[in-house]
This record gives structure tokens, sequence and C-alpha cells, in this order.
């Protein structure tokens, strides 16, 4: 995928770079909010990450003025502050998701990679389907082989998410936040047991495993290697 | 305390335009009762001489003059303080010892007049004093003189004068000294209060202001002062104990990965043990991140930018997704976590901030208790306000450190093998504090019991 990083910080930008270059990602750079606007605005770039501050033009006037320009490329932000109204006013500027520095550089991937293969905005699928799981959106059901598997509500969303970020690694932050909407991380293992309920109600027994942890990272809907 | 501090204080100028305002009003009395003392003895007076001129007419009508000057005589004899004269037409004197008319021509005009005279009394020094006198001229064209001294008025008058003159003075002194006196004891208080305030400035924290008794208003200011003082040194305490527990608890996990780097640096290993060692290395500098963004959180918490995006929200709703969601994690872990939220706890309040306190102390529970406990999460009401209380049946918390355990980096003893940052807690206060609502511990008989206390409706 193509990235757009604008960061005035040349460190944290080489490395990012770096890393995402490693892995077979193409990179541009902007090193302040003006250029940042101007590189944005071209074409064929899958996803945006812009620092919150930014010398000449901050990061949440840039994504304004950006989506006041019907551009849509998802963009996600990069802050210093773990501040929830940083949060809220980032993403109602127009962003996508939000990470807070420092993190980990596979944390910043997942959710790199889960923002440029979003579906684009108006696509909405009523069924929801991942090899022999099938999940209806508006009967609110899921079944597995054609078996029916009765989930209560929250396991219901982790599976929504997991399906809508089919192959794709989530991590156990992206979790918390879209599924339960918990902008911090609870002591308890809460994702950790809700996943092995999950996946003892759709897998074992039923063709394999789908749910795979990849330690250290996150989880990954797939079907077994 | 000098003389024109003490003149200069507020107090004083007050008392002091107490006392001109008083004095005035003394003397103001004073001139009243002057002039209407003299007006009302001198009207007794001429009422006295209307009187007895008509008496003496009217006798002179019956009795002629010669039986006249004899009755004036007589009265004069029997005492009569009043003074005569009575002339017949050729202008001779027939009765009384008032001296001629001092007037132009040396005859008495009829109608009031008011005259010196000089009397000498036979054991006085001679003396000169105003007389009133009522002049009538008789229908045989004698003329009838009747006075009184009006030294009696200008008596009564200097009476008056000097008590209302010595009742000013009196007014004067007792106010001005009065008046001192309330401003040296003020003086006093508030040199008190400026010499603590320097004290504290210079470093002192522990000094407070001596509360004298009586004078509530400045007993009250002290009070609050030393109030505010408590705070505030309780404050920098807890200041001085998060910096060296900051301190503390980040230098542990830092010598941690100083050691595994090194070893792993200094010890031939393979791939899969560098790895091991980088993993762990990672995991510790995780920690101390999240550490960090604890303390950030909670001082960002308790800098009150928050409140502007408060909401209308329902606490026992947020409490019961939580619950929800912690109840299978409690149940892997061995414990049993029952809710019973049906009580709303309507209140204005942020969300996410509020799902996170809840979060906390059910992180708490699970954390510092042994399997097969029961933690429970109710709501109810309390007055005009919510409850919320999570209670555990775990070991709970010794009394004396109820209120510690929501210090930033406080562990129990008991705690302190337990994986923790000594935050969670920090930060359900200052989330509490953010709402107006208290938090507090007590004890569940076994076990711990943490109660939410929301503010009633204003």
């Amino acid at each position: 995928m193509r990235v757009l990083i604008v960061e005035d910080d040349a460190e944290t930008f080489v490395y990012l770079r770096a890393q995402l270059e490693a892995v077979g990602h193409a990179v541009a750079g902007a090193p302040n909010g003006r250029d940042g606007l101007l590189i944005a605005a071209e074409p064929g770039f899958d996803v945006i990450v812009l620092d919150r501050m930014l010398p000449e033009l901050d990061g949440v006037s840039l994504v304004s003025k950006l989506r006041r320009a019907g551009i849509q490329t998802p963009v996600l932000f990069l802050t210093n502050l773990a501040g929830v109204d940083d949060r809220v006013e980032g993403l109602a500027a127009g962003g996508d998701d939000y990470l807070v520095k420092p993190f980990a550089f596979a944390e910043f991937l997942a959710r790199l990679i889960a923002l440029a293969r979003r579906p684009p905005l108006g696509e909405q699928k009523s069924v929801l389907a991942f090899a022999d799981l099938e999940m209806d959106l508006i009967k609110r059901t899921v079944s597995r082989g054609g078996e029916e598997i009765d989930l209560q509500p929250r396991e219901f969303r982790l599976l929504e998410y997991l399906l809508r970020n089919e192959g794709r690694i989530v991590t156990r932050k992206m979790l918390l936040e879209n599924v339960w909407d918990f902008h911090f991380d609870p002591k308890t293992n809460i994702v950790e047991t809700h996943i092995s309920r999950l996946r003892a109600k759709i897998g074992r027994g039923r063709g394999g495993e789908l749910i795979h942890t990849l330690r250290g990272l996150g989880y990954s809907l797939r079907v077994a290697l | 305390m000098s003389l024109s501090r003490l003149l200069g204080t507020a107090s004083f100028r007050l008392a002091a335009t107490y006392l001109v305002m008083f004095s005035a009003s003394v003397a103001l009395l004073g001139a009243v009762v002057y002039f209407s003392v003299g007006y009302e003895i001198v009207r007794q007076l001429d009422d006295r001489l209307i009187e007895e001129t008509a008496k003496l007419t009217s006798y002179f009508k019956k009795n002629g003059l010669t039986r006249l000057a004899e009755h004036i005589s007589a009265r004069k004899a029997a005492g009569s303080f009043l003074d005569y004269r009575l002339e017949d037409g050729g202008g001779r004197v027939r009765a009384g010892g008032l001296p001629a008319a001092n007037t132009a021509d040396g005859k008495y005009h009829p109608g009031w007049t008011t005259t010196l005279i000089r009397t000498e009394y036979p054991d006085d020094e001679p003396d000169l004093n105003r007389e009133h006198e009522l002049v009538t001229t008789l229908d045989d064209g004698s003329i009838l003189v009747i006075g009184d001294e009006l030294d009696g008025v200008e008596e009564a008058q200097r009476a008056v004068l000097f008590a209302f003159g010595w009742a000013l003075a009196a007014t004067i002194v007792v106010g001005a000294g009065g008046g001192l006196l309330l401003s040296a004891a003020f003086l006093r208080r508030i040199d008190a209060m400026t010499s603590t305030a320097r004290d504290i400035i210079a470093g002192d924290l522990s000094r407070r202001i001596p509360l004298a008794k009586g004078d509530a208003d400045l007993a009250r200011l002290a009070g609050a002062f030393n109030r505010m003082l408590d705070r505030i040194s309780a404050l920098l305490d807890a200041n001085k104990h998060v910096s060296s527990a900051i301190a503390h608890d980040l230098r542990k996990p830092l010598a941690r990965v100083l050691r595994r780097l090194e070893a792993a640096r200094c010890e031939p290993a393979n791939l899969a043990e560098y790895e091991k060692a980088v993993d762990a290395a990672l995991n510790d500098i995780n920690g101390i991140l999240d550490t960090f963004g604890a303390l950030l959180r909670i001082g960002q918490i308790e800098s009150g930018a928050r409140r502007a995006g408060f909401r209308d929200v329902d606490l026992a709703t947020i409490a019961l997704e939580v619950a929800e969601t912690f109840q299978p994690a409690a149940a892997d872990e061995g414990k049993t976590l029952t809710f019973e939220l049906g009580a709303k706890l309507p209140m204005v309040g942020d969300r996410e901030l509020l799902t996170q306190l809840t979060a906390n102390l059910i992180d708490n529970s699970i954390r510092h208790t042994p399997p097969g406990s029961r933690i429970e999460v109710r709501s109810t009401k309390n007055g005009d306000g919510g409850r919320l209380i999570v209670a555990d049946n775990g070991p709970g918390v010794q009394i004396s450190e109820r209120d510690r355990i929501f210090e930033r980096f406080y562990r129990i003893d008991s705690a302190r093998a337990t994986p923790g940052d000594g935050l969670g807690l920090s930060l359900v206060a200052a989330i509490a504090g953010l709402h107006d609502a208290k938090v507090f511990a007590l004890d569940n008989e076994p076990g711990l019991k943490i109660v939410v206390d929301l503010p009633g409706a204003p």
C-alpha cells in the first residue's frame, strides 16, 4: 500500500518509513501541515498518517480541509497526549483512527492495514461471510456450515469486527476500542476471555480453527494453513 | 505596633467614623435640649408674670392704688421672689424694689422688656442680672412693673451645656480608646496571620494560625486559612510522595531491562535467547510507558479540562456493560462477579471516564482477591444522589490504610506481590473528583467495599 506520513519529527518519520518499506509498502512524507495537505491531495494514497501537532497547519485542520475537498483517504492520527478530547476532536474533524505515541510498530501497522483495506463508505453489507462462517447483520444470527450458533451480544460484536477485518491482524487495543469502547487497557484479560469463549462456540468440533492468536501481536481471522 | 499603623487600620477608621457620627448626634441633642430648656423656662416665667399682673390689676380695681402698694409690700415680705415697682401718675415710687427704667426717657413703657439690673445682696458681691419685665399702665395712669430674673434660665442652660459637654467628652474618650483597643486586637490577629504566612513562605509548612476565642469573623477566616494550609501541605506531601514513588517504581523495571540487555550482550547465546531477552525488555518498557500514561491521564483528569465534554449519562447502565464484560474474565480466574444495577444513577459526566472508573474498581477486586471470592457490583439510591458499590469478600484493607489506597503508587503491604502499578484507584479517585463524586473504602466484613457517592441534584 502507499502511505503518506505527515510528521515533523524526522527521527519518527525515518523509523516508520524504514519499517514500512521493510514490509513492502511505499512511503511518502511531508515535514509540515501545508506540504502534507498538498501531497495528500495527489491521488493514489491508501492511507495518511498525520501527527496531531504539526508546524504551519495542524493535523485537525489539515484533515478537515481534506474532507471538505472531498478526499476520503483514511487518516490515522498520531499524538503525544492520551487525551480523550484530542481523540474526539480528531475523529470529529474526519480522522478515522487514533494512536498515542509511543506505540509498537506492530500496533501501528495493524491499524494502517485495517484502515487502508476498509471497504469504502456507503457499501453496507447485510451478510458477512468467511469460509463456512456466516453472519447476518439484520437478523443478528451466526451460523457455521449451516448450523446456527448462539452468541452473546458482545461475542457477536467481537466476531463482527473480526469478520470485517478478515485476514488482517487485529490487536488487543483495536478490539478493546472497537468492540467494547474501552480506551484504556484493563489489567484483567477480558479480550482473551471473550476470544476463547467465541472460539469455543464457533471453532471446536466444527471444522478448522478460524481465530488465530499471533503472540505479541493480536488475533487474526483466517483459514488454518 | 506603631500608632500610625493603629490609626490606619480598617477597624480604627470604622470606629472613628462611628465616633464622629455619634459625637455629632450628642452635640445636636445638646443643642436641642439647650434651646428648649431656655424656651420652656422663659415661657413659664412669662406665664407667672402675666398671672401676677392680672391678679394685681384686679386687686387695684377693687381696692385702689394705696391698698395695692400695701399689698405688693406684703407679698414681697411674704417671700415672693418676683420683683415689683409701682409708680403713680406723677412718677413717684409707691412700692417695690425695682430701679427706675433704664430707657432713653427714663420711663417705663407698657409691654415686655428685658433689662440689666444690679442686685446687691448683703453677704454677696454686687451682681448684674438680666431681668424680664412686664409693664402695665393701670386705669389711673400709674405704672405696674413685675419682673423676674433670667439667671434661672441661664443656669439651667449652663447645666445642660455642662452635662452634654461631659457626655461628649466621655463619648470621644471611650470611643477613640475603644477603637484603638479594637484595632490593636485586630492588628495583633492580622500580624499573627502575616507572620504565619511569612513562616510558611520561608518553608515551615507546619505553621498554623492560632485560633483566638470569640472574634467569630476572624476565627472563621483563620479556620478556613488553616484548612487551606492543611490541603496544600497534603498536596505537597502527595507530590513529594509521588516523585519519590515514580523514581522508585521506575527504577526497578529499568534496572531489570538493564540487567537483561547486559546479560544478552555478554553471554554468547542463540537467536531464540536473544529474542527472548529483547521481548522481556520490550515488555518491561511497555510497563513503564503504561505507568507514565496513567500518570499523565490522572494529571489531565485532575486539571478538570474534561468537564467541557460532560453529557447526561446513567452510571448504572455504564457499570452494567462493564460488569457484563468482566463477568466471564472473572469466572476464568475462579471468581464470581454478580451485579445488581437496577437502580438508575443518572448524572452529568464523561461516559468514557466513568467506564474506566467502573472497570478499574472491578479490575482491582479481581486482582486482589483469592480464587473463589465473590465480587458484587450494585447501584442504590442515596438520598438525592446515587451510589455505586463494588464489594468483594477478599482480604480487605486495614482501616489505617483505607484512605491511602487512593494515593498514587500506594500499595498495601499484602498487595505488593500482586502485579500492578498502584495507580488504578488513584485514577478512580481522580475521575470521581472530576464528577464531584466521593469515593471511599469501607469494610465489607469481610473484604473491601468501595463506595462511589454521586452528588445529589443541585
